[in-house]
């Protein structure tokens, strides 16, 4: 038999091996803010003609070297276009080189008049403080959270539920800052969604702990106990990642066929911390319980 | 007995199978789909980001509709207007940017009627506050803040929705003077003021003394929506120039023009591929978990069209995250039996004591959960408090669903005589044979 409490040091320590390099990412390269945040560079068009998104994308990033934050189809016959792009330039204005050459771009392919294509540059539609605001809110949950999981099971394990759940949040917020994932308003949905898997792991983990503590004798080995806790619920961990996965990684890899970025910039992050949750509920939640225990019972 | 466990195991199969036709066609000509073009009263409202909405665009004015270019702070104001205005008409989602000095963009999801919601977003009213002889004795730029409340406004202490206005410092004295005059011709019976909004009318109250106070209250059986949307008109009316709409069209998706069916697609294989799993791994039991599945994409599609909830990225995520723990629940119950199984109980002590065992960790889970989605709901805003309602609701819709309706149709499935412990994917065989 495995026993994953006695091995909890090479566990603990790909953790942290992992978050630190996670850290140095966010010191260093910080996280890549979306246009939501940033504000950019607004183009609109009318091309007279239907087009492809995908297209557009491309114009943009062979004129200017910009792949856009988002392409609209607007108007009644959707033969408008809505570019938007982050513009990393001093100004937020954009240099009239590039903006000479990102009209040129599109009259040449669509054959329209420099008059039916306006630039102008547009703010932040989402303050940075929506961010510190659901920072504060997870806090709220989280402590919530632990009140309710020492109210049912006991101090500890509501403390190392959280710790395997701050893990997880560092592994993902990691990702972003590693992979530059911009940052948008669909990355806080994101969070929450590993904040809840999270939990919900865990919990399951401590809820085979309380039942076995129950017939626990004094000569019960709480090392032991853990273990066979941790074992008993690999199934359950297992087949509930494999069902959750499926689901989120079919939406990441059709995004990815059909060329929809924000999809799979969407759908990764989620998929890393599903298994950053199953990771952290069998290798750290029960082995940093067991620790804190002191191998002691009751 | 045999034949009831067939009768009740098929009656449920059938309901859910009606409930999900339902859910995805309606009943032509009465109740749409949930994710046909809903009306106001049913239908899961799709968001920006996933099928579009309409883009205006409104200009800064002065009184002759000639353009005008404000200080930054005004357009501050100005979008913070706005903002609070599409909360008020419940576009939580919506997105507001300044485009350029002089101009605000905004992007709403779909709406029935956007010509509507561009007059209640650009209007601004001019406030005058007369005297009994048609004086204007207070006027909207005395106004510091006009907020919507609701409480007792007089003596009778009865609750209503009315306008608190706070006046500017210097504003102070002003409306002192001017109810100490109105209070003065209670003689003539000329001891009112009138509230004035543009040419209406909205309150003449009695003044009996001289207010020396920077609080004023307008009130008059205003609804809660009324007195909002009072509230903005007057802050807006000490904007120094008006919100011209100079722009109005229609816009795709933020994500891009397929992103929603390639979610639907995918999310469909996905859900198809996790009933295949659970129905090679669990075998029976998998069906009964496939069924009790299928009836909870079914119910949570109709509870979101009846709470009109506002579907975007965000709120798929919550989608995903509570299938996840609807399967998790069977999972967990599934688990148990097979242990059950393995210590050599039959299928029927198995079947029960599974779900015994089960239920404490599935309601713990559960619960944690539901204190999120509760507190991201009241405090989160825009796409966060879409995620927190999916959620939510996902969570009491696969309580249900996992827990209560899957037990019926695997109770049925033992009572049909479904005894080898195989049919669960239990390995060990009985001990006890």
């Amino acid at each position: 038999m495995i026993n994953i409490v006695e091995k909890k040091k090479i566990f603990f320590i790909i953790s942290i091996v992992l978050i630190v390099i996670g850290i140095a990412s966010m010191i260093i390269q910080g996280f890549a803010m979306d246009i939501e945040f940033q504000g950019g560079i607004n183009v609109t068009a009318a091309l007279g003609q239907k087009f492809e998104n995908n297209d557009i994308e491309a114009l943009v990033k062979d004129a200017i070297g910009i792949t856009p934050s988002s392409v609209q189809k607007s108007g009644e016959n959707g033969e408008d276009v809505v570019i938007k792009i982050m513009y990393q330039g001093k100004t937020k204005e954009l240099a009239s080189a590039d903006r000479e050459k990102l009209t040129d771009a599109l009259i040449e392919k669509y054959g329209i008049e420099a008059d039916a294509i306006s630039i102008s540059n547009v703010s932040a539609t989402v303050g940075k403080e929506m961010l510190q605001k659901s920072f504060l809110l997870c806090l709220i949950t989280v402590i919530l959270m632990l009140v309710y999981i020492t109210i049912r099971f006991e101090l500890m394990s509501g403390v190392s539920a959280v710790v395997a759940l701050i893990h997880d949040i560092l592994i993902m917020l990691s990702f972003y800052s590693l992979f530059q994932i911009p940052v948008n308003s669909s990355f806080v949905a994101a969070i929450l969604t590993i904040l809840g898997y999270s939990i919900n792991a865990s919990i399951m983990v401590f809820d085979r702990i309380r039942e076995r503590r129950r017939l626990a004798t004094k000569k019960t080995v709480l090392n032991h106990l853990v273990n066979e806790s941790i074992l008993s619920t690999m199934g359950r961990s297992i087949n509930t990642t494999i069902t959750t996965l499926l689901t989120v990684a079919l939406l990441c890899v059709f995004g990815s066929m059909m060329g929809i970025t924000s999809l799979v910039e969407f759908t990764l992050p989620i998929i890393i911390g599903v298994l950053a949750g199953f990771y952290s509920s069998v290798f750290i939640a029960g082995p940093f319980w067991a620790m804190c225990k002191g191998g002691k019972n009751k | 007995m045999k034949q009831k466990s067939i009768a009740i195991f098929a009656l449920t199969t059938l309901v859910i199978f009606a409930l999900s036709a339902f859910a995805a066609f309606g009943i032509p000509g009465t109740v749409p789909g949930v994710l046909d073009e809903g009306n106001d009263v049913y239908g899961i409202r799709q968001g920006l980001d996933l099928v579009g909405g309409s883009r205006i665009v409104f200009e800064a004015v002065d009184k002759d509709g000639k353009s005008v270019t404000p200080s930054a702070e005004e357009m501050t104001t100005a979008i913070s207007m706005l903002k609070a205005r599409l909360d008020a008409l419940q576009y939580t989602e919506a997105t507001v940017a300044k485009q350029g000095d002089n101009r605000i963009e905004v992007e709403i999801p779909s709406v029935s009627d956007p010509e509507d919601a561009v007059q209640k977003l650009g209007a601004t009213a001019v406030l005058t506050f007369t005297d009994a002889d048609g004086n204007v004795v207070m006027e909207g730029s005395d106004v510091k803040s006009a907020t919507a409340a609701f409480g007792p406004t007089d003596d009778t202490g009865v609750s209503q929705h009315h306008v608190q206005l706070v006046w500017k410092d210097e504003a102070v004295s002003k409306f002192a003077s001017a109810t100490a005059a109105a209070a003065a011709k209670s003689a003539d019976n000329k001891n009112y003021i009138t509230i004035m909004l543009d040419e209406d009318e909205i309150s003449s109250p009695r003044v009996s003394q001289e207010i020396n106070s920077s609080e004023c209250v307008i009130s008059g059986e205003f609804d809660a929506e009324y007195a909002k949307y009072l509230a903005g008109v007057i802050q807006a009316g000490q904007l120094p120039f008006g919100l011209k709409d100079i722009e109005l069209k229609s816009v795709g998706p933020t994500l891009g023009d397929r992103v929603l069916s390639t979610s639907l697609i995918a999310g469909g294989i996905g859900i198809l591929l996790v009933m295949l799993f659970m129905l090679l791994y669990y075998r029976v039991a998998g069906l009964a978990a496939d069924i009790a599945l299928l009836g909870y994409m079914a119910l949570m599609g109709i509870v979101m069209a009846i709470a009109k909830v506002n579907l975007s990225l965000s709120g798929i995520a919550g989608i995903i995250l509570g299938i996840g723990m609807a399967v998790d629940a069977n999972v967990v119950i599934y688990e148990r039996i097979k242990e059950e199984l393995n210590n050599g109980k039959t299928v029927r002590a198995s079947v029960d004591a599974g779900f015994h065992r089960a239920l404490t960790a599935i309601i713990d889970a559960n619960i944690t959960t539901m204190i999120a989605a509760v507190v991201l709901y009241f405090f989160g805003m825009g796409s966060v408090k879409g995620f927190a309602i999916t959620l939510g609701l996902g969570i009491i819709v696969s309580m249900f669903t996992a827990v209560v309706v899957s037990r019926i149709l695997l109770k049925q499935l033992v009572g049909i005589g479904v005894s080898n412990p195989r049919a669960f994917g239990a390995k060990v065989r009985k001990l006890n044979d």
